[in-house]
């Protein structure tokens, strides 16, 4: 199914998850290295910025690859299907460069191969959907056919969103045409098939046999959480309405007192939801769509001129965070405000150390002088944290 | 039922089941096993992140509202409330800073609190507004508009050194750029600045200079070394867009401006192999790839139409140099 190389991402879990380990000081430095030596990982995967610029590299490559080929053969093929002929040809040489790439070079996130699986898919995709001069419903299937496949073989995460969203358009594109009954229970059938898609992705987080689709599942349950709160929210169900229906701009549209407090209660449910199962995608979603909550309102209502309103939501947010950083100074309900993993604090690491030493007698194990990661914001960020 | 028992799962970040495998592989002893199982148990949830962004943003709306509150309302008795408000906020700012750092000192000094470095950024974003009030309203600093920007540089730099905050530095490396004239943001740098003044082009030249040579001299003089890669991050950004933008407009001269570039990206390669920074080696590779194609491209004729094909095979066989020197150079930053 994945075409990188099973092993090498299996022991990428479990270095990542001993470098987890290890920052939280449960093993020992020797531990960590053993693990490090018995479990090597194979795959070519660069720092971030060296991506970002194999992936720029790669791109000028195809892209001029491409106008090399057009240059030559588009005289020769001078024709709608001599040019879908070319670059159907020159989308599966690409591909196959991937796989070569990927087989052989044992490629991983190297930005060399997010390049190729980017332009092999759109310009498959694109080709297709030009040619055939495809309908909506159709160029969404295509997408769809064509994202699934390279999200099943690359594990890829935007490539994943971009199957969901090419998921959403299909039942958008296949629903409309069945008159007003279907239009009206569109944003029904949305919420609760993004609502299945993310409790099918929620199931499958902690499955083993999916672990090489991690990001993958995390960009769904991100997505399908989204989609089910849009599909309902007051805004997007009135303005599409309006479009579906051709209806005036001052229309009311039935059931709206359903999707005001759907639009209010959704992120109110994820919000608390996230503090009790203690979901951090949740939460921040949940934030995220308190605010997209906020903008919907102010748009027909507007009780106040907007300066006002952001002087006083300033002064509010302002308040809240201070009494709440205040009341988690301690935990209360295993939540606490302080620095992640990452960044451990002295507080955190007391505490944890207390749990721990509370339940069982812990060797010494702590390495003195242990360093974190002191990487550097850019520009922007105060002297804390950002 | 089932889907009950889903949505109350929940999610630990550590996989117990990746050590109890290498448990059973001899690889961990009971005992870390047994630490980690209790530690994952044990685990409390950090909402620290999520916390500081209602908080950052609760200090961005708060600060844009009152600038916005007072504009519009200047002509009328409201705005001198207004007015005593801001000052009051800022100067309660100020004052609860000044009471809670900690020591001053050359090197790093960490914030004291949770909420310092907000509260800091509350009083420097009011005392901006105020001064802007100021010269709009009373015309303190009359047509020398140069010293309405000036001032809330100077403080801005104070604050940024006395108090130990990097966003404030940000701000006032910003402040700088508008006194000369030059907006540095990385978003506005292409947009806002008028790159067919060569003027201009000079300026940013200069600042980037300078900041540079900010830069040089808080690592090696260790004022403040933390403040070294905002500096250089600004310097570098600013000096190689005006190279490149000198390029473009000394449309006669394009060639000389190679040597400046080259200047330029020999001396931020140095620098990035010395603080292993994968990040400007990108910046530097991109800036210089685009400076001599520019220049190898403006230099060919295109007389012939032929010559397209001479461009697109330069352009990939640049492009697998440009992969081959970006993988020698993360092996090179990694294994040092």
């Amino acid at each position: 199914m994945i075409a990188y190389s099973h092993t090498s991402l299996d022991n990428m879990v479990i270095h990542e998850q001993s470098a987890k380990a290890r920052s939280r000081q449960l093993i020992d430095s020797n531990e960590f290295n053993n693990i490090k030596t018995a479990h090597p990982i194979n795959l070519y995967t660069p720092n971030l910025f060296i991506r970002i610029g194999l992936f720029l590299a790669t791109s000028l490559i195809i892209l001029m690859s491409q106008g090399l080929l057009m240059l030559m053969f588009g005289g020769l093929a001078d024709s709608d299907t001599g040019i879908a002929i070319v670059v159907a040809v020159f989308g599966i040489g690409v591909y196959w460069v991937l796989e070569y790439f990927i087989r052989e070079k044992k490629h991983y996130r190297s930005g060399v191969d997010d390049a190729l699986m980017w332009a092999s898919v759109s310009l498959l995709a694109g080709d297709l959907i030009f040619y055939f001069n495809m309908s909506s419903l159709q160029a969404s299937v295509t997408v769809l056919i064509f994202s699934l496949f390279a999200s099943i073989r690359f594990g890829n995460s935007v490539m994943a969103g971009v199957a969901f969203l090419s998921f959403l358009c299909v039942l958008f594109f296949s629903i409309t045409p069945f008159g007003a009954i279907a239009k009206t229970i569109l944003p029904f059938v949305t919420m609760i098939v993004s609502l299945a898609v993310y409790l099918f992705a929620r199931s499958k987080r902690n499955d083993n046999r999916w672990r090489h689709y991690r990001y993958c599942i995390m960009m769904l349950e991100f997505l399908s959480l989204v989609s089910t709160y849009l599909s309902v929210n007051y805004f997007v169900v009135r303005e599409l309405s309006i479009a579906m229906f051709s209806l005036p701009g001052n229309a009311v549209i039935p059931g709206g007192i359903f999707f005001w407090i759907a639009t209010f209660l959704i992120p109110a449910i994820y919000i608390w939801r996230a503090l009790y199962t203690k979901e951090a995608l949740l939460l921040r979603t949940g934030l995220l769509l308190a605010a997209v909550a906020v903008f919907t309102f102010r748009a027909y209502f507007s009780i106040a001129p907007i300066e006002q309103v952001m002087t006083l939501a300033g002064m509010i947010l302002i308040l809240v965070s201070y009494f709440v950083i205040k009341y988690l100074k301690k935990p209360r309900r295993g939540i606490i405000d302080k620095a992640p993993d990452e960044n451990i604090s002295q507080y955190e690491s007391h505490v944890e150390g207390l749990i721990v030493s509370e339940t069982f007698k812990p060797e010494a194990a702590v390495e003195p002088g242990f360093k974190f990661g002191g990487g550097s914001t850019g520009g922007g960020g105060a002297s804390g944290q950002f | 039922m089932k889907i009950g028992r889903l949505m109350f799962l929940n999610t630990p970040t550590m996989n117990i089941g990746v050590f109890e495998r290498l448990f059973n592989e001899n690889l961990i002893s009971e005992q870390s096993l047994t630490r980690i199982k209790v530690a994952e148990k044990a685990k409390l949830f950090s909402i620290h992140w999520e916390l500081r962004a209602i908080l950052y943003l609760g200090v961005l709306l708060l600060t844009g509202g009152l600038g916005i509150l007072i504009y519009k309302n200047i002509d009328t008795i409201g705005h001198q409330v207004i007015l005593g408000f801001i000052l009051l906020l800022s100067a309660g700012c100020f004052y609860y800073c000044e009471k809670t750092k900690l020591p001053f000192s050359w090197s790093k000094v960490a914030s004291p609190n949770a909420y310092f470095d907000y509260v800091l950024l509350l009083g420097c974003l009011t005392m901006l507004t105020f001064i802007g009030y100021l010269q709009a309203q009373y015309n303190t600093f009359g047509d020398r508009y140069g010293l309405a920007t000036f001032i809330p540089m100077v403080v801005l730099f104070f604050c940024a050194y006395y108090f130990d905050h990097l966003g404030i530095l940000s701000l006032a490396i910003t402040n700088l750029g508008a006194w000369i004239g030059f907006a540095v943001t990385p978003l506005e740098i292409f947009k806002s600045n008028n790159f067919t003044d060569a003027e201009l082009i000079f300026a940013g030249l200069a600042l980037g200079v300078f900041l540079t040579l900010m830069a040089h001299l808080s690592a090696v003089k260790k004022i403040k070394p933390h403040f070294c890669f905002t500096y250089l991050n600004f310097g570098m950004n600013i000096l190689f867009v005006s190279c490149l933008a000198g390029m473009f407009y000394f449309d006669s001269f394009y060639l000389l401006w190679l040597i400046p570039l080259g200047a330029l990206v020999f001396y931020f390669y140095r620098k990035a192999i010395a603080m292993r920074s994968f990040y400007f080696i990108l910046m530097l590779t991109v800036y210089g790839y685009i400076g001599v194609s520019y220049a190898l491209v403006n230099s060919l004729s295109f007389a012939v139409f032929e010559i397209v094909y001479l461009v697109m095979m330069y352009f990939i066989a640049s492009a697998v140099f440009g992969i081959i020197f970006l993988i020698r150079m993360n092996k090179k930053l990694k294994t040092r």
